[in-house]
């Protein structure tokens, strides 16, 4: 392995910190993209900060581009409308930029571009964390063919879906049987998987992405869709396929989405072990039990059964459009996600809690990324809202 | 109060012991039109606005109080279509309670009561759910089968939505009232056959009776558990894993950069070959 960072993760000299002049030292090593990514991640435009600085959206656009530094007063008001500590607009730290395009959106077309912005800084913040515990914690290598430092190389699985999921449960000594923890497996071939409300009540907009463009693969979970544990696994194998697949991300490109969605249903449930064990006639009640069997949903099974010929495509259609109308609806959804704790991510939660044992404190960990510590509490999965006591007024 | 007694019907959609969640509903429409009247009275009113607005919030509102301590009740909210409220969910049946005012007088039969346009999406999913009427009408897609062919792609589709019904579907709590009374009140299966005319189509139908005045009437205290559905379940997919662990170790703090790759076997360098 290298001692060098990968190409897209910058260090730069440590801010001198002076607790006299915390803003003349910050303002001197001002790095822009930091700015925008805090500004990405408090889901703000330009204008919008111009506006609650008192400047003009031109001058944030030149602190951004690089070509002027704002000024140490400005620096103050910049981290608290960011709500960042003044030290995160600094330079010196490890830092993975990642570019819009290099993310797969499980829901691109109903994620408006300040969401996705703030997914991806997100993703970015999470790599941080990841790097600064990996120095503290040996994690399970990546295990992923074909990846490497932040790229996939074509050809190692092969193009087609199916053979890429085959050789994968393959490569991973997975069998032929169902996949009892999901989540867990990914985690233990060294994928970073987050499910923690990252953008608040607009999470939802997000669904779920990942992206191969990092030094580790990264697997974003939301959960709002965590109350369905099919859906979730499913989700979390397409969004595998994504890592193994396309690392030419064409964001939003169906056939890449079908493709995902193909590499899912074989990873899941190999079409070969499947099909025999699927009803000779449309049988919903044998096919939830099949999906309980395979931790996968009966409207998967009901696709299954159509492949085989078993049902005919008007009976296809309707069973597919009404248990899609009751996925949707959300009223009768009795397995959610946390009753399984295999599909619960835990990698970094347990890899903070070693770093812990041995000396590792959060307000050391914060200060080290300069994130404050709400928001490591959220990128460790310990917050998943506002804990602090609450002031009520009688 | 008067005793219920369950038709076959009702333990098919709330469970062998349906009794107490029966009365509850009873208990509150009755409560909900009570409230209603009060604020009828109150506003001073000579038209019924006040009554009705008060009685659509009320409904939701009273189903949910008089029915959220029975063991077997969920309350929800549905994820992806729009309800300001929270409905009534029988988990181990897959069914949601609905009310619907379906009259305001007496005079109008349940039977051609109609959903008044436009019928809201979170109506039209949820009068979707208890569809069991397939449209005959033929399409291109029908041209090239024979009549038994078209009976069994027919008898199918009627199978499924049969099959369909076990995974969630909706019972109306439909009642008429008006200041002047609650008119009717009972629990059934209703069909949206026409989206733009808001024409319902009713498979069944059973009125539920008063509660007794005097009684614990009005009293939400209810605790006997719904029966529980067949317990024929798999076995769920994870239930032979083991927990795992990551092979989480530490190390030297901030020593050399993390090793987040298998590192690669050392390349053979011309002196490390074996000398021929």
């Amino acid at each position: 392995m290298t001692d060098l960072p990968p190409a897209n993760v910058r260090r730069a000299s440590q801010p001198q910190a002076s607790t006299g002049s915390v803003l003349v030292s910050v303002a001197a090593a001002f790095d822009p993209d930091r700015l925008t990514q805090a500004r990405r991640l408090a889901g703000l435009t330009k204008r919008a900060v111009a506006e609650q600085l008192g400047v003009s959206a031109v001058a944030v656009g030149q602190w951004e581009a690089g070509t002027h530094p704002p000024r140490p007063d400005h620096i103050g008001v910049l981290a608290e409308v960011l709500d960042v500590p003044p030290s995160f607009l600094a330079a010196g730290r490890p830092y993975a930029r990642l570019d819009d395009s290099a993310a797969h959106f499980r829901s691109l077309r109903h994620t408006p571009a300040h969401q996705r912005a703030k997914a991806i800084a997100f993703a970015e913040q999470v790599w941080e964390l990841v790097y600064a515990l990996e120095r503290r914690v040996q994690l399970p290598p990546v295990d992923l063919p074909g990846f490497s430092a932040g790229e996939v190389s074509k050809g190692a699985v092969g193009g087609d879906p199916l053979q890429a999921a085959q050789t994968l449960r393959r490569h991973w000594r997975l069998g032929t049987e169902p996949i009892p923890r999901m989540v867990r497996v990914m985690e233990a071939h060294g994928i970073i998987v987050t499910l923690v409300p990252f953008a608040g009540n607009a999470t939802a907009t997000v669904d779920a992405f990942s992206t191969s463009h990092l030094p580790r693969p990264i697997v974003v979970l939301t959960p709002d869709r965590a109350n369905d544990v099919y859906r979730h696994r499913f989700t979390a194998a397409h969004e595998l396929a994504h890592l193994l697949l396309h690392g030419d991300a064409v964001p939003g490109d169906l056939l890449q989405e079908k493709e995902a969605d193909a590499f899912a249903a074989e990873f899941l449930t190999p079409g070969a072990v499947i099909r025999p064990q699927l009803p000779t006639r449309m049988d919903l009640k044998a096919l939830e039990r099949l999906g309980q069997q395979w931790g996968v949903s009966v409207d998967s099974l009901v696709y299954r059964c159509r492949e085989v010929g078993t049902v005919s495509d008007p009976a296809y259609r309707r069973a597919y459009q009404r248990l899609a109308q009751l996925r949707n609806l959300g009223l009768f959804q009795a397995e959610p996600v946390d009753k399984y704790p295999g599909e619960v991510p835990a990698l970094i939660t347990r890899a903070y809690a070693l770093a812990e044992e041995h000396g590792l404190t959060m307000p050391a960990l914060a200060q080290e990324l300069s994130y404050r510590l709400p928001r490591l509490r959220l990128l460790l999965g310990q917050e998943t809202a506002d804990i602090r006591p609450q002031l009520r007024l009688v | 109060m008067t005793e219920l007694k369950p038709s076959p019907q009702a333990q098919e959609c709330f469970g062998a012991n349906p009794a107490e969640l029966l009365g509850a509903v009873s208990r509150a429409i009755y409560q909900a039109h009570g409230q209603a009247l009060d604020a009828h009275v109150s506003g001073g009113l000579r038209s019924n606005d006040t009554y009705g607005a008060t009685l659509h919030v009320a409904q939701y509102e009273q189903l949910v109080d008089m029915t959220r301590d029975i063991t077997g009740v969920s309350i929800r909210r549905p994820v992806d279509v729009s309800c300001r409220f929270e409905l009534v969910v029988l988990d181990e049946q897959m069914v949601v309670l609905y009310p619907w005012r379906y009259a305001v007088d007496r005079a109008t039969r349940r039977e051609d009561a109609r959903m008044r346009p436009p019928v809201s999406e979170l109506r039209k999913t949820l009068l979707s759910l208890t569809a069991n009427t397939i449209s005959r009408q033929l399409t291109f897609e029908h041209a090239a089968l024979s009549a038994e062919e078209l009976d069994a792609q027919f008898a199918e589709e009627e199978l499924v939505l049969t099959q369909l019904r076990e995974f969630g579907q909706v019972v109306i709590i439909g009642f008429a009232s008006s200041p002047d009374g609650l008119f009717d009140l009972g629990w059934g299966i209703a069909e949206l056959v026409d989206q733009d005319r808001g024409t319902v189509k009713w498979s069944y139908w059973e009125q539920l009776p008063p509660p007794e005045a005097g009684s614990d009437a009005f009293s939400p205290a209810i605790r006997s558990p719904l029966a529980q559905r067949d317990g024929d379940r798999a076995s769920r997919f994870d239930s032979a894993a083991a927990d795992d662990d990551f092979g989480l170790s530490p190390r030297l703090p901030l020593a050399e950069p993390p090793i987040s790759e298998p590192e690669a076997p050392p390349q053979p360098t011309a002196s490390s070959k074996p000398e021929d």
